[in-house]
Formats: C-alpha cells, sequence, structure tokens
C-alpha cells in the first residue's frame, strides 16, 4: 500500500507542477503588454512603470517563473485590480463558497447515480428501469444552465417554495440550516448530469457483475437479495467507480461555473466569468490554480481509495 | 429495453435530427422574419400570436427566427469544434500510438497535463487568454476535448500495431506513411466517426454554455446560448424569452445523444451496454404442476423428487430445449452422480434444483422438484432463500469465479450460516473456525482473513465445501467440484468430501463428466445426454454392464492406468 502511495504521489507531484507552469504561462500568452494586463486600463502610466520593474520582464523565463511560484507558495497570489484587494483572499473566500455547492452536489450525485444505477440493473426490463432510463438521458442532455432557469421559474417564482438564488442573508457566519434553501435547487441542478454520468455506467457494471458466479454463490447459500447486491455486486462495482467519480468531481467544479451564475452563488466559477469579462488575469490565474489543484489532488485520492479498496491491484 | 422500442426511439431521433438539421441548412431561404430585425413597437409579445409564431424578444426581434439561426450557429460551431479535435486529437493519438518511444510519452504527458484541468475550466482559461468570442470559444472548446480523441485513437492504434497484418506491411517495405494511411487509418476511422458523433451533444452543451456566460456568440449574433442568457432577466414576466431556446438545445442534445447511442450499439456491439441482462433471484417456472402423488413412487421416503423436468433457454424461434423429461429420487444419505458430457444438460438440472439457473434466458417450462415433501417450483424467494444452504447447498466448480473476490474467505464462510446474524461474534468466529479445520485448511484463524485469490486452488474448493457444510445440509450438490484442479489435489479435495458427507449422512447429487470419479462417489448413476436420460442405475451395474452404447463410449473413454 505503502508503496503504492508513493507510485502515485510521483506522478501527482509532476502533474501539479505541470498545471502550475500552465497557469503561470496563461499571463505569458496574453498578447500585449502584461503589465497593462495586470493593473487593467485605468492603470496610470507610472503604476505600470514601476510594476514592469517588479515582474523583471528581462529575466529569463524559468526565474520569473521561479518567483512566482515562491510568491504563491507564500500566499502573494498578486492583487486584484477589478476588486481591489489581493487574490488569495478573494480567491479563498469565493471558493470556500464553491466548495459548499459542489461537495452538496457531489453527495447528491453519488447518492442519486448510485441509486438510480443499481435501481436499473435490479430491476431490468421493468417500468421502472424504462423510467429512470428516461430520465437518466435526459439529464444528460440537459443543459445546466437552461435547468436552472426551469427550476428556479417552478419553485421560487411560481411556488415560492425556495429563494431564487444567492447565499443566504450573512455569508459566513450562517448556519447549515439556514444555507439549506439556498442550497436545494443550486446543488440538485448541478448534480444532475454527473448523477446521468454515474447511474449509466454503474448499471452496466452490476448487469456485468450481477451475472458473475460468486453471486450465484451468494444466492446459493440463501443470502437476502439486498445482501447479494449491495454487500456482493456493489462492492465489487465499487473499486472501479472511483476514477470515475474524480472525473464526475471536475464536472461538478466545471458546471458550478454556470450554476453559480444563474443562482447568483459568490463562489470561484461566477468570479472567473467576471474576471475574464473584465480582463483582470491575475484573478483568473488565481482561480483556474485552485480549482485545477483540487481537481488533481481529488483524483489522486480517488486513485489511492480505489487499491486501499481492491487489494488485488496491489500486487 | 425491448429491441422493438429501441428502433422506434432511433427513428424518431433520427428524423429529429433530419428536420432540425435541414431547417438550420435551409435558414437563409425560409420565409421566416430577419433575425436581427428589431420592431421596437412589438417588443416581447407573447408566443402564438399572430404577428410572431413564438413572439418576441426585448428588441421585438422574431423568436422563432432567431432560433432557427440560433439552431444554425450552434451546429455549426458544435461541428467545427468536433472536426478540429477530432482531427488534432486523433493524429496526435495515432502518431503516439504507432511510433510509441519519446513521442508517445511526450504527447500522453502533454494530454495527462490538460486533462488535470476540469474541462469548462480549461476552456475559460483558453478563452480568458483569446479573448471573448465565437470563434475563441469554438477553439477553448475544441482544444479541452482534444485529449479525448488522442486517447481513444492512441488505444485503437496501439492495438492494430500488434497485429499481424500491420507487421507483414511493414515487412513488405512499405513505407511509415503509407502504412498509417493504408492500413491505420482506415481501422481506426469507424470508431472515431463513433466518437465524434457521441460527442457533438457535449460540443452542443458546451458552446452553448460559453455564449451562455457571455463568452461565446456576441450580440446580434443569434445563438442559442446568449438568446437563453438575454432571457434571463425577463424570467419573472417573459419566461419563454429564455425557456424556448433552452428547450431547443434540450431536444437537438437529446436527439443526438439517442441518435449517438443508436449508431454504437449498430455499428459497434462490443460498446453495447444494455444487451445482457442480469439473472433475478430463482430461475423462472412456466407451469406448476403439483405433482400427483402416484402408488408407484416412495415419495414419503425420498429427500428430493424430480419429475418429467423440462428446461429451455430463449425465446420465440430461437428456443432450445436443454434438459426433457429428466427424473431422479435421492432419498437420505443416498449419493447419485449424474454424468454426461458438456452441453448435456446436467448442470441446468444441477442449478434448476433450487431455481438457481439464471433467468433469462432459462427457465423451467415444465415438471415438478420436491424436496422433502415440499414443491420447490411453487416457492417464492423467500421461501426458497431458507431451503438454500440450509438444507440444499451446493459447491461449484471454479472456485475462484465462485468467490467473492473483495470479501475475506472468513466472511464468505461466516454469511453461509444461516442465523449468523443473531450470533455473537466470538460464536460465529468459532464456528467458522471449526468449520475450515473440518476441511483439513492449515491456521484456520488467519487464513480467515485473507482474500479468495491469496489462496491456491484446492484451499479455495476446501472454503467452497466449508460454506456447503456451514448448516449441516441434507442435500449437497456438487457441480464438477474438483474439474479446476490439479489431478493431486483432486483426490484429495474428493476423498474429503466423501468423508464429511459419510460421517454426517448428508445426501449427494455429485456432477461430473468423469465416469471414473463418479464411481468412486456414488452408489447410483444417471447417465445423461442432449439432455434425456440415456440409462440410470447402480454405479456397479451400469459400468459393468451397461445398456446404451452412449454409456459405452463413455466408459471406453476412462483412461486405464
Amino acid at each position: 500500500m505503502i508503496r503504492v502511495l508513493l507510485q502515485r504521489l510521483a506522478i501527482a507531484v509532476p502533474v501539479l507542477l505541470g498545471v502550475s507552469i500552465l497557469v503561470f504561462a496563461l499571463m505569458e500568452w496574453i498578447p500585449g503588454d502584461p503589465a497593462l494586463a495586470i493593473l487593467g486600463p485605468m492603470a496610470t502610466e507610472e503604476n505600470l512603470q514601476n510594476l514592469r520593474e517588479e515582474l523583471n520582464l528581462n529575466e529569463p523565463l524559468v526565474v520569473r517563473y521561479g518567483t512566482w511560484m515562491q510568491g504563491i507558495l507564500q500566499g502573494d497570489w498578486g492583487t486584484s485590480y477589478s476588486m481591489e484587494r489581493p487574490v488569495w483572499e478573494e480567491v479563498r473566500e469565493r471558493f470556500s463558497a464553491t466548495l459548499i455547492l459542489a461537495g452538496v452536489a457531489f453527495i447528491l450525485c453519488i447518492l442519486l447515480g448510485v441509486l438510480a444505477g443499481v435501481a436499473m440493473a435490479v430491476r431490468q426490463n421493468s417500468l421502472l428501469e424504462k423510467v429512470i432510463m428516461v430520465a437518466v438521458t435526459a439529464g444528460i442532455s440537459t443543459p445546466a444552465f437552461w435547468l436552472g432557469l426551469v427550476l428556479i421559474q417552478i419553485f421560487a417564482i411560481h411556488l415560492g417554495w425556495l429563494p431564487t438564488g444567492g447565499m443566504g442573508p450573512a455569508m459566513g457566519e450562517v448556519g447549515w440550516m439556514e444555507l439549506l434553501p439556498y442550497l436545494v435547487l443550486p446543488a440538485l441542478t448541478l448534480s444532475l448530469v454527473a448523477a446521468s454520468i454515474i447511474a449509466r455506467i454503474l448499471r452496466a457494471r452490476m448487469i456485468e457483475l450481477l451475472r458473475m458466479d460468486f453471486i450465484r454463490t451468494a444466492r446459493a447459500k440463501g443470502l437476502p437479495e439486498r445482501t447479494i447486491i449491495w454487500r456482493h455486486a456493489f462492492r465489487n462495482a465499487l473499486p472501479p467507480l472511483l476514477p470515475l467519480l474524480g472525473i464526475q468531481a471536475g464536472y461538478v467544479l466545471g458546471g458550478a461555473v454556470y450554476v453559480e451564475s444563474i443562482f447568483q452563488w459568490p463562489g470561484i466559477g461566477s468570479m472567473l466569468v467576471a474576471a475574464i469579462q473584465s480582463r483582470d488575469l491575475l484573478l483568473v490565474q488565481g482561480g483556474v490554480l485552485i480549482v485545477a489543484t483540487t481537481y488533481v489532488l481529488l483524483n489522486l485520492l480517488a486513485d489511492i481509495l480505489q487499491h486501499a479498496l481492491d487489494p488485488r491491484t496491489l500486487s | 429495453m425491448s429491441k422493438s422500442l429501441n428502433q422506434w426511439i432511433l427513428s424518431v431521433a433520427a428524423v429529429l435530427i433530419a428536420v432540425l438539421v435541414l431547417l438550420a441548412l435551409t435558414a437563409p431561404w425560409l420565409p421566416i422574419a430577419d433575425p436581427n430585425e428589431s420592431q421596437l413597437d412589438q417588443r416581447l409579445l407573447p408566443p402564438l400570436h399572430p404577428e410572431a409564431l413564438l413572439g418576441t424578444d426585448t428588441l421585438g426581434r422574431d423568436i422563432f427566427s432567431r432560433l432557427i439561426w440560433g439552431l444554425r450557429v450552434s451546429l455549426l460551431v458544435a461541428i467545427a469544434a468536433t472536426l478540429v479535435a477530432a482531427v488534432i486529437g486523433s493524429s496526435i493519438g495515432i502518431l503516439a500510438g504507432y511510433a510509441r518511444s519519446w513521442f508517445d510519452q511526450l504527447a500522453m504527458r502533454g494530454i495527462d497535463l490538460l486533462m488535470a484541468f476540469p474541462y469548462l475550466i480549461l476552456a475559460l482559461a483558453i478563452v480568458a487568454i483569446l479573448g471573448p468570442g465565437l470563434i475563441n470559444a469554438l477553439l477553448a472548446i475544441a482544444i479541452v476535448n482534444i485529449p479525448f480523441f488522442a486517447r481513444t485513437a492512441r488505444g485503437i492504434t496501439l492495438g492494430l500495431t500488434r497485429e499481424p497484418f500491420i507487421e507483414a506491411a511493414r515487412m513488405g517495405g512499405q513505407g511509415h506513411l503509407s502504412v498509417l494511411f493504408r492500413e491505420v487509418l482506415p481501422n481506426v476511422f469507424p470508431t472515431l466517426l463513433i466518437t465524434s458523433t457521441t460527442t457533438l451533444g457535449w460540443m452542443i452543451l458546451e458552446t452553448a454554455g460559453l455564449s451562455f456566460l457571455g463568452l461565446g456568440a456576441q450580440p446580434p449574433t443569434a445563438d442559442l446560448g446568449s438568446m437563453l442568457a438575454d432571457g434571463r432577466k425577463l424570467m419573472l414576466v417573459h419566461p419563454h424569452v429564455a425557456l424556448l431556446p433552452g428547450l431547443l438545445i434540450f431536444v437537438l442534445v437529446l436527439g443526438l445523444n439517442l441518435l449517438g447511442d443508436g449508431l454504437r450499439d449498430r455499428l459497434d456491439p462490443r460498446l453495447r451496454g444494455g444487451a445482457l441482462n442480469a439473472p433475478g433471484a430463482a430461475t423462472t417456472v412456466e407451469s406448476i404442476v403439483v405433482s400427483a402423488k402416484g402408488p408407484e413412487t416412495d415419495s414419503k421416503q425420498s429427500l428430493l423428487s424430480i419429475r418429467d423436468l423440462v428446461i429451455e433457454f430463449g425465446q420465440g424461434a430461437g428456443v432450445v430445449r436443454a434438459v426433457d423429461g429428466f427424473q431422479l429420487e435421492i432419498h437420505a444419505g443416498q449419493s447419485i452422480g449424474l454424468v454426461g458430457e458438456s452441453g448435456s444438460g446436467k448442470s441446468a438440472t444441477a442449478m434448476a434444483i433450487t431455481r438457481l439457473l439464471p433467468s433469462p434466458p432459462g427457465r423451467i417450462a415444465a415438471g415438478s422438484i420436491e424436496f422433502d415433501g415440499r414443491n420447490l417450483l411453487s416457492m417464492n424467494a423467500e421461501q426458497l432463500r431458507r431451503v438454500r444452504g440450509k438444507e440444499v447447498a451446493y459447491i461449484f466448480q471454479d472456485p475462484l469465479g465462485s468467490l467473492n473476490p473483495l470479501m475475506p474467505v472468513g466472511q464468505q464462510v461466516a454469511e453461509a450460516i444461516h442465523g449468523a446474524e443473531s450470533m455473537n461474534r466470538k460464536a460465529l468466529n468459532e464456528k467458522v473456525v471449526a468449520l475450515l479445520e473440518e476441511t483439513g485448511l492449515p491456521d484456520p484463524a488467519t487464513l480467515c482473513k485473507v482474500l479468495p485469490h491469496e489462496l491456491s486452488g484446492g484451499q479455495r474448493q476446501r472454503i467452497g465445501i466449508a460454506m456447503a457444510l456451514a448448516n449441516d445440509p441434507r442435500l449437497i450438490i456438487a457441480d464438477e467440484p474438483t474439474t479446476a484442479l490439479d489431478v493431486t489435489v483432486q483426490r484429495k479435495v474428493l476423498e474429503l468430501l466423501d468423508t464429511l458427507r459419510k460421517n454426517r449422512g448428508t445426501a449427494l447429487l455429485f456432477i461430473s463428466h468423469d465416469l471414473a470419479v463418479v464411481q468412486a462417489m456414488c452408489s447410483q448413476i444417471v447417465v445423461l445426454k442432449d439432455g434425456r436420460i440415456v440409462e440410470a442405475g447402480e454405479s456397479e451395474t451400469v459400468l459393468r454392464t451397461p445398456k446404451a452404447a452412449y454409456t459405452r463410449q463413455l466408459i471406453e473413454a476412462i483412461p486405464s492406468l
């Protein structure tokens, strides 16, 4: 296990390094004056001149990357001109809001996806399977940004059960119970596509497993169907499901961009869109860096968990 | 889902997509309003208005016309993005798979790096560099999808380069370029085509999404995503302005996805997900016959009584009768061998007894099976469950496949014990250890925690025997229990089974293709051929004076040592 752990870390570290280089290069690839790109069109000539010196534009690329990386590690992510505050503070605040939404959506998509997938496999050829299959196929084809609007129209405007958006009265200080009504619609919207994908793949895998000999053995022992489905079939479907869950985490983090903008959730996704529109590139850089790093780490975790849950892959 | 329903869905999707594509293609010549002509005196007309079929937007532009023009933009951008991603991605993939070595390493590490970003975040980063706009959004979506095509193409190419015909072409003096174009590309192309169709739906969602965020199509271009964004502010009063373009995207993508799934099932059956059937908890029984207890059989004494059993596989014209008119009586403590070559229906019969035969495709078409005077064919799943393992236990052929690969073997033995839930942990543990000891496994306490793949074949089958003995059943059905083992292990396992069975007075139904083994284990023999009994009687008699020609053939096939 420790060997696998080290092995996976040995793969993840260069990937993280590569991610940081790509994100650093974001600024290099911008056409035109990087100082102008950082300070924005309203910057004074004096400030621009100061920044150009600070950026050491004459230094070789490698040196500049080193300086940049050092700053990142020390929490100095630059200053956002559109927000007029340090990038790190803005990113940290926005990202914690995203983590709440994406975390709830991720749990929801696993719950919905697993239940739907297992139900389809177990009740194969039934009306229930057909109904879920239609829902799942529709789920994969639904634009999240449209679904969000439809849900707002029905549950917030028409029925008035839930708020149309936002994150509650006082951000940061509210408890989970106050946050819940604000979470329901965006989390549901965000989880739908990922849940549909999980359901489809799990259905096929569960059918494959339910045909295997060890399931016949379990039935021959006289075990209850519930035990056979969950402890035997699903337990074996779980390890290969984990890398898929890692990928779904990416869909959820990416989809947060739409959902946050529809529901005015003050997360990293709506921050990124606003930052791109105002061409606040330091903010874009910070946002992309934190999301990509999280995604790499989540996939690393999924990979390690997969091996922990299936010891056969260790040898 | 049924075949005809799938066929129907596929046809509907095909017609739908054909109509939408036709509308998009012919938009400039259709008798519809100019999508960008704003009539400020006709702003926000509701749908089904005589002036505009689906109403107008804030600037008084005709929504129906804008939808069709928006459809045109969406399809065009999505197809272009798919083409760019497919061409670049599969070129990288094919070259990497073909050249391997450093190029493969480099290309794949690059691909891995792109995949380290959630796809939409990467697309946003690319738009951030290039600036918002339709073409830039197209490029961003294309780049984001390159890894997918590269990986797919590389996988197939890697497989192809190991094929003999590629090697033959190389040996025949063809240059790399010629091999790539004449041999590799034609074989990769069909899969890439299917992959492209299945990604088209995604591409449409992604481009519409970027436009929705204001990073794709810019006003006044009619684009489904930006129309949705425009309509958002009017959701309270005029929801149709936003909901209609979204609905069109949904219908378009749904149609494409259904079409893609259908195409994939047609052209590449290996990828088909729903072709297999998971068997239910018990074999389907077509007609339940309550056996007339005739005076000729003493069913009071017999433990298991099977009469006129018919087992069928498949449906409609493809029905195969695997077992026809099978009869068997087993008394308490008796051992009977069921002999026949593979396909004779002996395993199907053995599985059918407690209705473990997978349904579909198998089913019990007629006959009766009674155990201890109870009709097994009329039992519900819960009643059957109480018989299985407790009164009738099985030992299967492949000891590796028959064990759950991820559950410690001790736990698998423990759960075989009926009523284990109500036993305390210590008592259960002791019972498991005792069972393993009985089957001659060394160091049972340690062995309990081990997974099946860590054991040898013989050890695994001993676990199988321990599970079968767990409840002191009255009948054990052993389906070729030693066929998968080496000859020396085989003998030991058989001896063990024989001793334990005799000590406990358990009846045995022993299924095998090997007459010599059956003779050693059983007092009675039933010979099965093509689903019918050809001979039955005392082991000695059958072997010494076989009546059927088939039995003689089987006897002659025994290697004399």
